[in-house]
């Protein structure tokens, strides 16, 4: 996913001669699909059609600190398959189209939600303090310290068989 | 027996494979559960996020904060003289070994070959003393 800054408005008309510009924030894989998903909410929030209207910018933006750690804090609402929910979920990442990047892969793993029944409500840097999960906080600790307990072994096939046990602690 | 070595900030870590294998680098700090934030400036790994997958931990440290800056961690890891200290390591000298044997030419081949059979020429002598020897205790013992 990458972040992007679509502006869009309804195309001048004499009742209306200087229409009110609409920005939202974007996250999708490339600036096709982000223009697509505007007019997807655009259209479902205010009366503003593609056919009828404009795109006057599809910027992608750069994460600020891209090397700074932040927790992010995701409110979305998804289709499940007996009904529509919200949810507020927090993520730890480098960047905010990281931290959204997982949540639709968590989303899809937990609650089996395909990217078409996500919508991204509002996406927000969050203070450690405000966090409310406790998988989040619990990296909120400055003397931080975990060893790597029992290690699988990535190639499982080389060699496929062996008279050798695997080595776990390394 | 107890844990030795432990992902923390500071931790001196071995990247075994990926764009960045073959090079030590610094855990700067953690991500979540399956990543952390390392850096390198010494060995040429730019600060990036990686995989716990691919680190394995060595038994140095560098007495850093979390999140200290590309500058700090380069000058903790020239005080602590970290790439002396681990290449006088079993661990570094056997990587050294195995590259020198993959990178072995004909000639280089051939020099072992004679090495090693000079070698064995010597531990045949040796061994053909003691048999001697002992054949010798086995009579006089009859």
């Amino acid at each position: 996913m990458n972040e992007y800054c679509v502006l869009g408005r309804q195309m001048p008309t004499p009742i209306h001669r200087v229409p009110p510009i609409f920005k939202m924030r974007i996250f999708a894989s490339d600036e096709v699909i982000a223009k697509s998903r505007f007019w997807y909410f655009a259209q479902m929030m205010t009366k503003m059609k593609k056919s009828r209207g404009e795109i006057l910018q599809c910027k992608q933006i750069l994460e600020r600190k891209p090397m700074k750690i932040k927790n992010f804090g995701i409110w979305l609402r998804y289709d499940s398959r007996s009904g529509t929910h919200n949810m507020y979920r927090e993520y730890r990442d480098l960047t905010s189209s990281g931290a959204v990047t997982q949540c639709y892969r968590d989303m899809g793993a937990r609650h089996r939600a395909r990217a078409h029944s996500i919508q991204i409500i509002r996406m927000e840097e969050v203070p450690a303090s405000k966090c409310r999960r406790p998988n989040i906080k619990q990296f909120h600790n400055s003397a931080i310290k975990f060893p790597l307990p029992h290690r699988l072994q990535k190639q499982q096939h080389k060699p496929r068989f062996t008279t050798r046990r695997p080595h776990t602690t390394f | 027996m107890p844990f030795t070595k432990f992902v923390q900030p500071g931790r001196i870590a071995y990247i075994s494979y990926g764009p960045e294998g073959g090079k030590l680098c610094v855990i700067v700090d953690i991500i979540d559960q399956n990543r952390a934030l390392i850096d390198g400036p010494v060995t040429g790994v730019k600060r990036q996020q990686i995989n716990f997958k691919t680190l394995h931990l060595t038994k140095f440290t560098l007495p850093i904060a979390h999140g200290a800056r590309t500058g700090t961690v380069r000058k903790a890891w020239e005080k602590s003289e970290i790439t002396t200290k681990w290449q006088e390591t079993t661990w570094a000298k056997k990587i050294a070994a195995h590259e020198r044997k993959a990178n072995m030419s004909d000639f280089d081949r051939f020099k072992l070959m004679k090495a090693k059979q000079a070698r064995n020429r010597m531990l045949k002598i040796e061994i053909g003393k003691l048999v001697l020897a002992q054949r010798k205790e086995k009579k006089t013992k009859k």
